[in-house]
């Protein structure tokens, strides 16, 4: 079992480090979380952030107080909530404070460029790596870059696209499946339950 | 003040569904239109904090907390505009578990899980189109890319060299 204490390490340390946005916050949960420590399945993590889109405020938070309960219960998600935004709030605080006699701060404004640029570069190694272990058929790929071109192109809002894939899911898969377990989808990473049946 | 605040930011919070930017303009208009609790120019730094600090943008409402009210300000603020968010969460985890045994729900939850992975291909082309615009942080994204996929090097050591990179060269 996962203590509290872990718990709350790994998500101050994505509270720390998530320079560049939710989806970028997402991408560092899953780095910790999925890949590194194998706590949870890529499925398990498709589903937080299916839970993070449907709820009001930044995906990722969703996503980690759903990721805290499904590991440790109530405390679990209160610890994974407070933990992923108490460095961001210490830090907010800290600048409101030594605002007015500092007017500008060029090189926390250089620091967090260049911890964007690496985000860019991480997100796209999980989106990559994410992407080849949740998308197992055509249906799906093709609704992966359905799901891409209307966030991309049309900016319609994740809320809308995970409902208009959960309801093109219920069309394609409700069927009797035919049941492909397609191995070595990913077949380097360490992931438990790779082989798990739906 | 501090309780009206404390409402405004949870009225906030439980509506805006999409991020931090969904949140600028409902937020400008409680702070700065209606209750004037901060000036245009203040909130705008209030955004640009949010955007250099880590997590999420929303931390911004920390940032005009601890203006409008001091420290107490910045608690019940943060409060407010999470606590929508970690209770409906809580209540789809919790309600979840049972819903995930029944079929139709376990077909919608494939086609979602295929959208998430457009979703993060769509995040980090967004990400790197607003932070890949000159060559240093192009040489970083790619020095990024190379040492935590096939290298396999960790993450957090990678961030903290492209943060202390960028604070060397990007100022």
């Amino acid at each position: 079992m996962v203590s509290l204490a872990e718990l709350a390490l790994v998500f101050l340390k994505v509270g720390a480090l998530g320079f560049g946005g939710p989806f970028a916050l997402l991408a560092l949960i899953e780095k910790e979380v999925v890949s590194r420590r194998g706590w949870l399945t890529p499925e398990e993590f498709a589903q937080s952030a299916a839970i993070g889109s449907l709820t009001p405020g930044p995906i990722f938070f969703a996503a980690a107080v759903n990721l805290g309960y499904k590991l440790r219960g109530l405390a679990g998600a209160a610890v994974a909530a407070a933990a992923s935004l108490l460095p961001a709030f210490a830090a907010a605080v800290a600048l409101a404070a030594v605002y007015f006699q500092i007017k500008s701060l060029p090189a926390i404004g250089g620091a967090a460029h260049g911890l964007k640029a690496a985000v860019a570069g991480l997100l796209f190694t999980v989106a990559l790596r994410t992407g080849r272990s949740l998308v197992r058929d055509w249906a799906g790929a093709i609704l992966a870059v359905a799901s891409f071109v209307f966030l991309e192109f049309f900016k319609l809002n994740p809320a809308w696209v995970m409902i208009i894939a959960g309801l093109a899911g219920l069309l394609l898969y409700q069927r009797p499946a035919r049941t492909n377990p397609e191995p070595g989808a990913n077949g380097k990473s360490n992931i438990r339950g790779e082989s798990r049946e739906w | 003040m501090l309780w009206m605040f404390f409402l405004s930011t949870l009225a906030i919070g439980s509506l805006t569904f999409g991020g931090g930017y969904a949140l600028i303009s409902a937020l400008q208009q409680e702070l700065v239109v209606r209750h004037a609790w901060l000036t245009p120019d203040e909130f705008i730094n209030g955004v640009a904090i949010g955007q250099i600090t880590p997590g999420p943008l929303m931390i911004m409402v920390s940032f005009m907390g601890y203006k409008i009210a001091g420290l107490w300000g910045a608690l019940l603020g943060t409060l407010g505009i999470f606590l929508p968010s970690f209770l409906l969460a809580l209540f789809l985890s919790r309600y979840y578990k049972q819903a995930q045994a029944s079929p139709p729900v376990r077909a919608a939850l494939r086609g979602i899980n295929a959208a998430v992975g457009g979703l993060l291909a769509a995040a980090a082309l967004d990400l790197a189109r607003g932070s890949l615009n000159n060559p240093v942080s192009v040489a970083i994204a790619v020095a990024g890319i190379l040492l935590i996929g096939p290298a396999r090097r960790e993450p957090i050591w990678v961030l903290l060299a492209a943060g202390a990179t960028g604070a060397w060269l990007l100022r």
